[in-house]
């Protein structure tokens, strides 16, 4: 497989099929990224596309100071949050800690308790409740396999931040799944 | 909380779960694996692709007008300097004497329209009727 520094070179040679190679390696990131931020299909697709977009108008400008697949994160994570703003959803806000995370466990969904029988899904579902930025940190490192340091070149967030959220985080989900298994127990 | 990051470690690291905690904290690592299932890849490159395609068709076609105008703009400064630099004095040569005959100048354009309408509108379709 050709390494990323070929073909970036490639690329700026304006070899389009190397630049096609570059997509199909990246885009999964950038998917997954989009995907967990934004709901809409259309514009998932739209925001990937103008994400690659970007990339292909400023490869030129790539020094190699941070992994290629780090720098493509860091322009999806712009383009992420340019579209949550977009619908007015507050990024930067992070609920107060003691008062959401009761709001968050004590908060009844009696479907959401007993409905999934599939516990994966139970969590990815209430996944999706969670302040964005939670969601995005969750998905970089339990999905994408980034280490602390390369989620905060992409959020821009100290590495104690980050560390904080994904352990805030799962703290919660974990709190919610105690309470299903619980339940179920009980039944 | 001390206690929870232990916890969160131990179950990353793979520790089987002994509790409740460690069962539900198993469950969400579990869970949290799994990509995004509403996502769509398929053609996400072929897309891409297409549009830096038209936006360079776009950027191509721009620089063509704007070769046009330049090139345009050099005809009318070449025509005006030929103007001044020959002393040029503008002759209508024959049609000066056609003056004269304008009821027949707007007859011939007039007899030329006609016949080309008729060609159109008889010849033309007789002939393609005929071939069917």
């Amino acid at each position: 497989m050709v390494d990323d520094k070929t073909l970036v070179s490639q690329v700026l040679g304006g070899d389009m099929q190397a630049f096609r190679s570059l997509i199909n390696r990246h885009e999964r990131l950038v998917l997954h990224m989009v995907a967990r931020l934004i709901k809409n299909r259309e514009e998932q697709e739209e925001i990937c596309q103008d994400v690659f977009l970007k990339v292909y108008d400023k490869l030129g400008e790539f020094q190699f100071q941070s992994k290629l697949s780090t720098w493509i994160a860091t322009i999806a994570y712009r383009h992420a949050i340019n579209a949550l703003r977009k619908h007015k959803i507050q990024w930067s806000e992070i609920p107060a800690d003691e008062s959401f995370t009761e709001q968050f466990v004590t908060v009844e969904d009696p479907e959401s308790i007993v409905g999934d029988q599939d516990m994966d899904a139970f969590v990815l579902r209430l996944m999706e409740t969670l302040p964005p930025r939670y969601k995005l940190v969750l998905t970089l490192y339990h999905v994408e396999a980034m280490n602390y340091q390369e989620i905060g070149e992409i959020t821009g967030m100290p590495e104690g931040t980050v560390k904080n959220y994904l352990f805030r985080a799962r703290n919660l989900l974990k709190e919610k799944v105690k309470k299903k298994l619980r339940s179920e127990a009980e039944i | 909380m001390k206690f929870e990051e232990e916890i969160q470690q131990q179950i990353e690291g793979g520790k089987q779960p002994q509790n409740v905690d460690e069962t539900a904290y198993a469950h969400v690592f579990n869970a949290l694996k799994k990509a995004p299932a509403e996502i769509s890849a398929a053609g996400v490159a072929d897309r891409v692709l297409l549009r830096l395609e038209k936006r360079s068709q776009s950027t191509r076609s721009w620089i063509e007008w704007a070769w046009s105008i330049f090139g345009g703009l050099l005809l009318l400064t070449g025509l005006g300097a030929t103007v001044v630099l020959t002393n040029f004095k503008p002759d209508f040569g024959f049609l000066s004497a056609m003056r004269d005959y304008a009821g027949l100048v707007v007859f011939g354009v007039v007899f030329i329209i006609a016949l080309n309408v008729l060609d159109r509108q008889l010849v033309r379709k007789r002939i393609l009727n005929s071939r069917i």
